[in-house]
């Protein structure tokens, strides 16, 4: 069967490529942590082709104003239904910020309403364990933005699956540094998103 | 006497001479056709039917000479048969030039949670085949071009009927069946993932086992124990760590059914239907109109004996698809890789159609034991054989001295003409005030 390709979607409000180092930092630790057969580069896919359904999880990331395109949003909800999942982290980890504002009104209309999910979901237990639920990220923990601990992440949840994952946590700016920088790490703080991918490859 | 006087004496005659036929037509005929002799079975219906209760409450005919149209009903058949069993002689013969379709049908309840069946219908060749049940028809109306039709659908329970020319078979829904649910095994991957999201759409309960690194297994279900107690059938995608070789043989000698995805019949070997040859590359667009034939491939070298193919690619022929028997169970071994890219790039139809096809895969192969069901009094499924094997085969003439029985009196209507009369004549009279 094909290599799992970590995707990156591109969508034409904002600035989609805001994270750049964390595809290839989430991709060694689907490496190193797993068998998945991931392929060592990523992809960066545009919202709005077809090409969008060769990649049924994508991430999205940005700091500006997160607004679909109709032919975006057309193109995002066939996804969907198809089951595809999308991933989507705040870079401003700030609730008051245009991109939280924004990207939850947008990811509302296009895909449904945001509920919290419960931290004790099995996204927090399908490979690692987060028994605490999401963890909390630096930004976070040094007050910076909006000077909250975000205690859940938001999804939006059919049948039971996660279409959509949506974090206030700013993992893109958590995650975005140099694989190589993990051995400075007591412990690895990119875990929980190979958690994210393992649910994505078996819900 | 005036000429009223008059008309209202002629409605008394005409109602008293009514009602007096209407009771001696109704009075009870036991005795009163004449016992023995040859006669018509009525093509009509209600004559038919009034006959046959004549000749079971009175005295026999000798014989009886049937000309039939339409097969008549299994009621009228069975009570034809009984009269011949009484010793009348029963002779048939077809109204018309056209002979009678002979049709048959058998309706098998296939391995699948969504109460698909296969009805399959022996017809003439031209033929046109209707099957339905009480909701409407199953499928669409086939042309017979061999020896029949074969219909593929979800019923909702209840008999069906298969029309072929006016004559109607019916069965019923057929046996029950014990549903268990799948395993799937296999690496954390597309696949899996999308293979297991469309047979729970289809309805059926999956258990899952795929391996995310060397020592760890995401599942879903109970631990898997290779029994045909516990699964239904079991869907290998490539190389999982969990399954032990020798355990899948035995659940398949022991009538489990096995599909074998990707590279599985390399992992597998003695369980695959055959080698895997060179690989085929896929394209990059899945047309709605060949679907199978854009993905990736990986055709099977050469089958064991005693296997099908049961898919095929390109002009070559080149087997992406193959059953065989193992001992009790079968091993169906599907050459597709990353058929989820048939659900998720194969436009509008394309989910639905990967469901559908992943459901017939798994209904091919799976066990599941038949609870017996009560057969229905209703069932006719071969209505020409079994006039033939009552009746016999038509005369070409019909028997000398055949007589036709009366026709049914309406003594209901007789009745009511004596009621009318009385009426009419009672008003005539009030109205110019006589008592």
């Amino acid at each position: 069967m094909s290599r799992f390709v970590f995707a990156t979607g591109r969508y034409a409000s904002g600035d989609w490529d805001s994270a750049p180092l964390v595809p290839a930092n989430l991709i060694d630790s689907v490496a190193r942590y797993t068998s998945i057969d991931v392929a060592p580069a990523g992809a960066v896919v545009a919202l709005d082709t077809p090409a969008l359904f060769d990649y049924p999880l994508v991430y999205l990331t940005g700091h500006l104003p997160f607004r679909l395109t109709e032919r975006e949003r057309a193109n995002v909800r066939r996804y969907l239904d198809r089951g595809g999942m999308l991933f989507i982290d705040d870079h401003n980890h700030d609730v008051g910020g245009i991109f939280h504002r924004t990207a939850t009104e947008e990811i509302g209309r296009t895909a449904g309403p945001l509920v919290d999910l419960p931290n004790d979901h099995e996204l927090y237990s399908c490979f690692f364990r987060f028994p605490d639920g999401p963890p909390a990220t630096s930004h976070e923990l040094n007050g910076w933005g909006d000077n909250l601990v975000h205690d859940h992440l938001q999804a939006v949840v059919r049948e039971r699956r996660i279409l959509v994952l949506y974090s206030s946590k700013d993992y893109s700016s958590e995650w975005g540094y140099h694989a190589e920088s993990k051995r400075l790490q007591s412990v690895d703080n990119t875990r929980f998103g190979v958690n994210v991918v393992v649910y994505a490859l078996t819900r | 006497m005036s000429a009223r006087a008059a008309f209202e004496r002629l409605l008394r005659l005409v109602a008293i001479a009514a009602l007096l036929a209407s009771v001696w037509l109704a009075w009870p005929r036991t005795g009163r056709d004449a016992a023995g002799g040859t006669w018509a079975l009525p093509l009509d219906q209600r004559a038919r039917s009034a006959a046959l209760r004549r000749w079971t409450t009175g005295p026999a005919p000798n014989a009886v000479d049937a000309l039939v149209r339409d097969l008549p009903g299994g009621v009228d058949r069975d009570w034809l048969a009984a009269l011949a069993g009484t010793g009348t002689r029963v002779t048939w013969r077809v109204a018309g030039t056209a002979p009678l379709a002979d049709a048959a049908m058998v309706v098998e309840p296939l391995p699948d949670p969504s109460g698909v069946v296969r009805v399959g219908v022996a017809a003439p060749a031209g033929a046109a085949v209707v099957v339905r049940d009480a909701t409407g028809p199953i499928g669409a109306v086939a042309r017979v071009s061999g020896v029949g039709a074969v219909f593929r659908g979800r019923t909702v329970g209840g008999m069906l009927d298969a029309t072929v020319a006016g004559v109607v078979a019916r069965v019923g829904p057929g046996d029950s069946l014990v549903l268990r649910p799948l395993l799937v095994a296999g690496p954390a991957g597309w696949e899996t993932k999308f293979l297991v999201r469309a047979l729970e759409e289809d309805g059926w309960a999956v258990d899952t086992r795929l391996t995310v690194a060397p020592r760890a297994v995401v599942g879903q279900g109970a631990a898997p124990v290779l029994d045909t107690a516990r699964y239904a059938a079991v869907i290998v995608v490539d190389r999982p760590a969990t399954l032990d070789a020798a355990a899948l043989g035995r659940y398949a000698r022991s009538g489990g059914g096995v599909i074998l995805v990707g590279e599985a019949p390399s992992a597998f070997p003695d369980v695959a239907v055959g080698p895997l040859g060179p690989r085929l590359p896929g394209r990059r667009v899945i047309p709605a109109s060949d679907p199978r034939g854009a993905l990736a491939a990986d055709p099977i070298a050469g089958l064991r004996r005693g296997a099908t193919a049961t898919d095929r690619r390109g002009e070559g022929g080149l087997v992406t698809g193959a059953v065989r028997r193992l001992g009790g169970g079968r091993v169906l071994q599907i050459g597709y890789e990353d058929s989820w890219r048939w659900r998720l790039a194969g436009g509008d139809s394309g989910m639905a159609a990967h469901r559908r096809w992943w459901a017939s895969q798994v209904s091919g192969v799976a066990y599941a034991p038949a609870l017996p069901r009560a057969l229905s009094s209703d069932r006719d499924p071969a209505p020409l054989a079994s006039w033939i094997a009552r009746f016999g085969a038509p005369a070409a003439v019909p028997i000398a001295g055949t007589r036709r029985p009366p026709v049914q009196p309406f003594a209901s209507w007789l009745f009511a003409v004596a009621i009318a009369a009385i009426a009419v004549e009672i008003a005539s009279r009030r109205l110019r005030g006589a008592g």
